[in-house]
């Protein structure tokens, strides 16, 4: 059999899954190559979904406040935003920690960050602050 | 050379095994590198050599190439949404169900005549086929050598026994 060219061996790449795109990464340095930029844009991708979902659920709020629609409305479309928004970030912090583990991050920062938002989300924070307002409470922190 | 224009006229397509198809234009212009290739030559009786597909291969990629022949033209817009899509309709299904040396063909031939959506449906197959599989049944699968230090696949090792869970 020939040998694969790099550009199949990406297309078949990026059509893995999130959980099986890692097994790629031990078969050999090139696919360990591919696997990393793949993982890169779906991290990306991720990161583009959940900004605009907040979008979206801002836009509902705003709404909201003009008593363009019923608070019963807006709960249930920003209820369901949010558990769109948590698969998402389930689906990103997986991706991220996996590129950790992999020895794919290489700068310190990004590793830190990675680090940070992974137990942020496993203790049920929100590793983005969304939340997060500027109030007295928070000047006082 | 658009579809309407050329609909009728032949080409002749020969295969590396020196094989030659006789194939309407619309049905070769599935494939970027000929449709480009009839365009820049013109009308003409001669053969357009494929070196790197052989009988078999053409055969079934000419198959595929007839029955989507209406299809769409894919613009390079819509390449990562298809790659992203994960449905393969059930006519791409039966025709890919074939040993894996032809479906490694057609893969390779889908790439050298630059013929994205074959080129996708089949990578998606061949994607399919990875899953569960380890690094090795990979390697032996695409026919792969291990670059990586015995050290290096130590690390590796290690990662993939704690690695699994989230």
């Amino acid at each position: 059999m020939q040998r694969l060219p790099v550009e199949v061996a990406e297309r078949i790449i990026t059509n893995l899954s999130d959980k099986d795109l890692f097994i790629g990464s031990s078969v050999c340095r090139v696919w360990w190559q591919i696997v990393r930029q793949e993982a890169y844009k779906r991290w990306k991708k991720y990161a583009c979904r959940i900004g605009d979902i907040y979008k979206e659920i801002q836009a509902i709020r705003e709404r909201e406040q003009k008593e363009e629609i019923e608070w019963q409305e807006a709960s249930y479309a920003v209820e369901k935003l949010n558990n769109c928004m948590g698969t998402f970030t389930g689906n990103q912090v997986y991706i991220i920690n996996k590129m950790l583990k992999y020895e794919m991050i290489v700068d310190p920062q990004e590793r830190e960050i990675i680090k940070y938002t992974s137990s942020e989300f496993n203790w049920g924070g929100d590793p983005w602050r969304f939340d997060w307002e500027w109030n007295e409470w928070t000047q006082q922190e | 050379m658009t579809s309407e224009s050329s609909e009728g006229k032949k080409v002749t397509l020969k295969s590396c095994d020196d094989v030659e198809f006789k194939v309407e234009i619309p049905v070769a212009s599935r494939s970027i590198l000929l449709k480009n290739m009839i365009e820049d030559v013109g009308e003409t009786d001669q053969s357009i050599p494929l070196p790197n597909v052989n009988e078999k291969v053409l055969k079934k990629v000419l198959e595929w190439c007839q029955h989507h022949v209406n299809d769409p033209q894919p613009t390079n817009d819509d390449d990562d949404s298809r790659r992203r899509n994960t449905e393969i309709d059930d006519w791409d299904q039966r025709f890919l169900n074939v040993e894996q040396d032809m479906l490694f063909e057609i893969i390779l031939a889908a790439n050298y005549l630059d013929i994205k959506p074959l080129l996708d449906i089949g990578c998606k197959t061949v994607a399919n086929m990875i899953k569960g599989k380890s690094p090795e049944e990979i390697r032996n699968t695409f026919n792969i050598v291990n670059d990586f230090t015995p050290e290096e696949e130590e690390q590796i090792r290690k990662e993939n026994e704690w690695a699994e869970d989230r």
